[in-house]
């Protein structure tokens, strides 16, 4: 196994290294009990090295610490989307990589290789939370693999992967609000969208599902206006439900001008303009949508 | 709260086309609603000729969308003690009793008829069609300001029978005399 080879040579560094007898023991006790799989034995021995003052600056006990915590997670927690057990590792493996100022650190490939590994855990542990009550796990570790990752190749576009995540959560809550019309799904839905048209206000995903949002919100005003509403009022649900059609509407022309064959888009804009009582755009874009269907 | 389950697709910069389907725009024909809601709130504002059996309210024109938001009305509420009938005839002859003529827009060349044909009885006839306020409608929808509102003419409703009471002249956009 190509850590515990590492490890071994680490053994004889640590013997030159010139540390207190008794400090080194605890470093080597730790790595003794890793070695034979005593994962918990070891963490407590490398766990007080981490916290002593002769020690607590050595790459050597960072390092070791990473392994250790790395396979406490990998036999105890990588079935859950949240792991103390993999934050002490990727800490410890990047305070290793501080400490190893000059890069000459012998195991540095592979913590990278570990911290690369660990990062994918985050990614792939994004869709064992993604729903409407645990989103926020969703979230951390969609943060958590996008600061890995930029640490380990700094060119990493993490903006890009935020984009994707946001819009991800954003049209989450959309077809939430679709089935529930709560106002908590729909406040949700729009920071998400928002924070994803925030980083990428040009694409068409995030200005169709924002511009859907608002016509789904214009439409629920009427949907839900009870028939028995005194005609006082209902100027009142017309004025709040013209408002978001008009609010509807930039961000689904937006959209249409970027895909002009997009069905639910130009099924949208009928509908926006059909809100707003402008029949004219409404039967051009009921057009559109007939010529689309028949194609 | 519910839980709704989503994946995340595992691509580092570009989603599936399948999220786009995640977006979804609502049917729902509100004009109908706000329409049906009119008609109904202006049975509120009429002394009615209550007759034995149903308050009768009839569609001249082809009109699904509004006719299925009446049915919904006349499926829980009820104009003073009568319970609410919806009925659709093409024609306006074809109309019998009724309390309440809509007009559809491509219909308006027999609004002449219709007013001849109800003249006094106390029955209000409704169009949507510019212009028609003026021309023997006592109730005419027309949108302004992206909103769907209404005219009034208060000698067609006189001839028609109908008393128009202030609360309602203020609610409309334009009253003719």
């Amino acid at each position: 196994m190509r850590v515990c080879k590492h490890i071994s040579l680490l053994v004889l560094l640590l013997l030159g290294a010139g540390h207190s007898f008794a400090q080194v023991s605890k470093l080597e006790k730790a790595l003794e009990l890793y070695r034979e799989k005593q994962l918990d034995s070891a963490r407590v021995y490398i766990d007080s090295a981490a916290v002593n003052a002769q020690t607590r600056n050595e790459y050597n006990v960072w390092m070791v610490r990473g392994f250790v915590y790395k396979d406490l997670y990998r036999s105890k927690e990588s079935a859950k989307p949240i792991s103390a057990y993999r934050h002490v590792a990727v800490e410890s493996f990047k305070q290793a990589l501080a400490l190893d100022t000059f890069a000459k650190g012998s195991q540095r490939e592979g913590i990278v290789q570990s911290l690369k590994f660990l990062a994918s855990t985050y990614h792939n542990d994004i869709n064992k939370t993604l729903d409407t009550v645990n989103y926020q796990v969703s979230l951390d570790n969609a943060a958590n693999y996008a600061k890995l990752t930029k640490f380990l190749t700094p060119d990493f576009n993490d903006k890009a992967y935020h984009y994707d995540v946001y819009l991800t959560v954003g049209s989450m809550f959309e077809k939430e609000y679709e089935r529930s019309s709560t106002k908590f799904t729909l406040d949700l839905a729009k920071a998400y969208l928002f924070k994803a048209h925030d980083i990428d206000s040009s694409s068409f995903l995030v200005n169709k599902d924002l511009g859907l949002l608002y016509y789904n919100q214009a439409v629920e005003i009427i949907r839900k206006m009870d028939v028995d509403v005194s005609l006082e009022e209902l100027p009142v649900y017309q004025d709040r439900s013209v408002k978001l059609a008009k609010q509807a509407l930039p961000y689904l022309l937006k959209a249409h001008n970027m895909n002009n064959q997009d069905k639910v888009v130009i099924e949208g804009l009928m509908g926006v303009y059909y809100l707003l009582n402008e029949m004219e755009l409404y039967n051009q874009f009921k057009k559109k949508s007939e010529e689309l269907r028949d194609k | 709260m519910r839980r709704i389950v989503f994946l995340f697709i595992i691509s580092f910069l570009t989603l599936s086309t399948d999220l786009v389907e995640y977006a979804y725009f609502q049917k729902d024909d509100t004009q109908a609603k706000i329409k049906a809601t009119f008609l109904y709130g202006f049975t509120k504002y009429f002394d009615w000729n209550s007759g034995d059996g149903d308050f009768v309210i009839t569609i001249v024109g082809d009109a699904p969308g509004l006719i299925a938001e009446l049915n919904r009305i006349s499926s829980t509420k009820k104009v003073g003690a009568q319970k609410i009938s919806i009925q659709n005839h093409p024609n306006i002859k074809d109309v019998d009793k009724t309390n309440i003529v809509f007009i559809t827009p491509d219909k308006s060349a027999q609004l002449n008829d219709a007013v001849a044909k109800f003249k006094g009885k106390g029955i209000l006839i409704i169009t949507e069609k510019q212009g028609l306020a003026k021309v023997g409608a006592t109730i005419n929808f027309v949108v302004d300001d992206n909103k769907q509102k209404f005219e009034l003419n208060k000698s067609a409703a006189s001839k028609a029978g109908l008393t128009i009471g202030s609360s309602l002249e203020k609610l409309a956009l334009n009253v003719y005399n």
